[in-house]
């Protein structure tokens, strides 16, 4: 399913940011995971997801190490600082309350 | 075209776009993105839709100078800084030695009585000569040339605040500037020197006129010489760090002087 991109931004933080509170990943794994856990519902774009590593690791939440990878090249693996695990929960509870408001709103102007 | 040629030229042209500063953040960053195409898979088809899943690569380069834009816009203002400060250097050398005087009776060195005047109508000549170069530098920014001209007054409203004696020097400094950059758009180089040469020997000997202070015609070029050669020592150190420049962010911008 495509999204407004409006939508998109800010979400795509929390995403990746709870995706890395769970486990250092490289750029495509965070891909995949997202895909996988929207039963292929949400795409997260490379051209939004790579700019957006960086983002966070210039802004000191995300730290990133190279490894050797399974074959081919080495891979970029991103993982949370102190900084960015204390940012994903802020971030997280504050897109959580949101949702939840968002569903009673919504919710109540159908009924 | 072949889909590895495809991937090879998408990671080439955003690690070249997208100003990351320095050669080894711009290898990690080719190194990122050919490892996720690695991990893609290897089947044209494949890679085909990988490369399509990219977008735009010019969104996504403009993306990336958005996250490293204050590396960019710091190191800009510092190469402006350092460019000035070794410039004016330079001009002030040049202006010293010229105006170093050996008295033989007392055996000691003095500076001419104009060296003063002199080392601030040079230190003026370069602060509007950088003016001009980033002002004019291609692609032409509208928004940098102004930038560059509101400095430029900022400038010399500050000598004017502070004290006000350098400030005489803002208008003639200003039209040898201007002089100067017309000459710099006619001709090939030996002609446009000698151009250069003449030109600012009749502006510094019409200002003086205007001012009604006598400057015989050999001063006025002899002074000529000397300003052609801050000038010419100017354009060479800014060629020199926005070549350092380019090179520390893979951008081919250039001064046009």
């Amino acid at each position: 399913m495509d999204f407004d991109r409006e939508f998109l931004t800010g979400t795509v933080t929390v995403l990746i940011l709870s995706l890395l509170s769970e486990r250092e990943m490289y750029g495509y794994e965070i891909l995949q995971e997202a895909e996988r856990r929207s039963a292929r519902e949400f795409q997260l774009k490379e051209g939004t997801l790579y700019p957006a590593l960086h983002n966070l690791e210039q802004s000191g939440l995300l730290k990133a190490a190279w490894r050797a990878g399974e074959s081919g090249p080495r891979r970029k693996y991103y993982s949370l600082t102190a900084k960015g695990r204390r940012h994903a929960q802020s971030k997280r509870r504050q897109f959580e309350t949101l949702s939840a408001l968002m569903r009673t709103i919504l919710g109540g102007s159908n009924g | 075209m072949d889909e590895r040629q495809l991937v090879t030229d998408l990671i080439e042209q955003i690690v070249r776009d997208a100003r990351l500063p320095g050669r080894a953040a711009r290898e990690q960053l080719r190194e990122e993105l050919q490892s996720h195409f690695a991990a893609v898979g290897s089947s044209p088809q494949t890679l085909r839709d990988a490369v399509r899943r990219f977008g735009d690569p010019s969104g996504l380069t403009q993306a990336f100078r958005y996250v490293y834009r204050w590396n960019y816009v710091v190191l800009y203002l510092l190469k402006i800084a350092v460019s000035v400060i070794v410039s004016a250097a330079v001009a002030l050398v040049i202006q010293l030695l010229v105006n170093l005087r050996l008295e033989v009776q007392a055996e000691v060195w003095r500076l001419a009585p104009g060296f003063s005047k002199a080392a601030v109508i040079s230190v003026g000549v370069v602060l509007g000569l950088v003016t001009a170069w980033e002002g004019v530098r291609r692609p032409f920014d509208a928004r940098r040339a102004m930038v560059a001209l509101v400095s430029y007054a900022v400038v010399w409203a500050s000598v004017a605040l502070w004290g006000g004696g350098a400030m005489g020097v803002f208008g003639p400094a200003t039209v040898l500037v201007a002089i100067g950059y017309l000459c710099s758009r006619l001709g090939l180089r030996p002609r446009r020197l000698l151009l250069t040469f003449a030109a600012f020997a009749s502006a510094i000997y019409g200002i003086h006129q205007i001012v009604n202070i006598s400057v015989p015609p050999a001063q006025a070029l002899v002074t000529s010489a000397v300003l052609l050669a801050v000038w010419a020592s100017t354009v060479v150190i800014l060629s020199q760090f926005d070549h350092a420049f380019g090179h520390l962010f893979c951008v081919s911008e250039r001064g046009s002087i």
